[in-house]
């Protein structure tokens, strides 16, 4: 059996004393990508939080390598480093004075005191390195605030694949990209995933996307309501239970132009 | 030469003079790394009211034969427990918190000044006293800012990454609510630090102009904070210069040089300046 990278059981979480998120389980195998899906208000982006320990949850047993979050939603120090979050967004305000090559170094350095001048060993060729893999090379000495949405997602996955982790989370990481951005970015994941051997968790609602790209799927209506493989979770008669009766996949292919 | 350097020379042949400058350039150096942090964060209000609420706890200090370190400290964190705990717990807007609770603590020490029979001189404390310097207060002041400017140097990437995003921040492993509380106890330090050149009123131009005025200059954050140091050191020797020349105060004239810098900065500055931006929309 693979090893579990993520075990989430019984997780309960309450908004002004409504359970919004309510007695799920799941468990992420080693260099699985599971999508999360669900209608707006469903609880993704609850559970996430409450695995990445930002939202306080009520019950639950959560797990990152077999170490379990504490009741404060802190990883024990064994695993901190692991995880690796990407966002909606950032809450990146006016021009925050770090450029991409600054912030993807923080990526390497593990937290705690340090003198600003001492670069551990390799530091400078482990970013130059994650800048080439994901493509950023030429943004390195830019400001992180003059960024476009698909540079600034590039350059978060630089920040991710600049050390070795285990996992990543993706809270519809794809929101606000056009199509061509959204298409590089999820074959850059792809390829970043195979090659780093990261588990990912990722909330979606881009269903076709899903269907291409994840090996399970987890359907969330305040509860789990269905999960397995895409083909398994994501019929035409699973999708209905899930969004409502009047739920139509939508598809969408181009013709070629004349 | 000697009839432009007179002016200049003949104010440091007192050691008093030579005191306050050694001792408000060091000072100066402090708020101004810490101010890069407060500008980015968005904290000003923040400084205001720690700088202002650790008041009680210095005249405590002070009656006590404690150094007023401790007492600061103790009021600076707990003005910032209060007002996490009263915004948590009512409607209350975190600003309308924010100034409630700081001109309470302030209150508090001006009662407590007027009924504790001490040596603590009001308008000291208040404005300054950066010509009367005691052995006792160099040494105090010293050590404060050297554990101040250790600490920011030492995790300047964890504050950093604080003040960038604070989620984020947490979920990469950061203690984000020690880091929170971390800051605000360097403010705390710093207002005490401060205290002896500018005062508990002025000290928030102290951690926040120099900030300011470097951020329209730079936007490299190590430049930033070298242009924030330059700026707070060279406005403190400028201001003791000129108390000194005009007979005026000395924490006055530190902050009226340190905004007149910002409003210069302002208008002139290569990219950000009002000038520059008229010039290419």
């Amino acid at each position: 059996m693979a090893e579990l990278v993520l075990q989430v059981r019984g997780l309960r979480v309450l908004r002004d004393g409504v359970p919004v998120v309510d007695d799920v389980s799941f468990a992420l195998p080693a260099e699985s990508d599971t999508a999360l899906v669900g209608p707006n208000g469903a609880g993704k982006s609850t559970v996430v939080a409450a695995v990445l320990g930002l939202l306080p949850r009520q019950a639950g047993d959560v797990r990152l390598l077999g170490q379990p979050l504490s009741p404060q939603g802190r990883w024990p120090r064994s695993v901190r480093t692991q995880v690796a979050y990407l966002p909606q967004s950032l809450a990146v305000e006016g021009r925050f004075p770090l450029t991409v090559r600054d912030f993807v170094g923080f990526g390497f350095d593990p937290a705690g005191p340090r003198w600003p001048w001492s670069g551990a060993a390799g530091r400078r060729q482990a970013i130059e390195r994650a800048l080439e893999r994901t493509q950023c090379s030429a943004l390195s000495a830019r400001l992180i605030s003059e960024l476009s949405g698909g540079q600034w997602k590039r350059v978060q996955l630089a920040f991710c694949v600049v050390r070795p982790r285990r996992l990543l989370v993706l809270d519809e990481a794809q929101a606000g990209l056009d199509a061509p951005s959204s298409e590089r970015f999820q074959q850059l994941l792809l390829d970043l995933r195979r090659q780093e051997g990261w588990t990912v968790l990722q909330v979606s609602h881009d269903l076709e996307m899903v269907r291409r790209s994840c090996d399970q799927v987890l359907c969330l209506n305040r509860q789990l309501r269905c999960s397995g493989s895409p083909d398994h979770a994501l019929s035409a008669q699973r999708l209905a239970e899930l969004y409502g009766p009047g739920y139509v996949p939508y598809q969408h292919h181009h013709a070629p132009l004349p | 030469m000697d009839l432009l350097l007179a002016p200049l020379l003949q104010p440091m042949e007192m050691v008093f003079m030579q005191r306050a400058l050694a001792i408000g350039v060091v000072v100066a150096v402090v708020c101004a790394v810490l101010s890069c942090f407060m500008t980015l964060k968005g904290w000003a209000l923040m400084g205001d009211a720690v700088s202002h609420a650790v008041l009680p706890g210095v005249v405590i200090a002070y009656a006590l034969g404690l150094p007023f370190a401790l007492g600061a400290f103790v009021f600076g964190v707990g003005s910032v427990g209060v007002i996490g705990t009263i915004k948590q717990h009512t409607r209350v807007k975190e600003d309308t918190v924010i100034g409630l609770v700081f001109t309470g603590f302030f209150a508090l020490g001006l009662v407590l000044i007027s009924k504790i029979r001490s040596s603590v001189d009001l308008t000291h404390i208040l404005f300054g006293n950066l010509l009367g310097i005691t052995d006792a207060d160099l040494v105090q002041t010293l050590v404060i800012s050297a554990v101040c400017l250790l600490v920011l140097l030492l995790l300047r990437r964890d504050l950093l990454l604080f003040c960038f995003d604070p989620t984020h921040a947490r979920t990469i492993g950061l203690n984000t609510g020690v880091l929170h509380y971390l800051l605000l106890t360097l403010v705390s330090l710093t207002a005490v630090a401060g205290l002896q050149t500018v005062g508990i009123i002025l000290v928030v131009a102290m951690l926040v102009t120099p900030g300011a005025t470097a951020y329209l200059l730079s936007d490299r954050f190590d430049r930033m904070t070298w242009l924030a140091v330059l700026s707070a050191v060279s406005a403190t020797v400028l201001g003791i210069y000129a108390s000194y020349w005009f007979d005026a105060s000395t924490a006055g004239c530190i902050v009226v040089v340190q905004t007149l810098q910002f409003l210069l900065v302002m208008v002139l500055a290569p990219r950000h300046g009002l000038l520059a931006r008229r010039r290419s929309p």
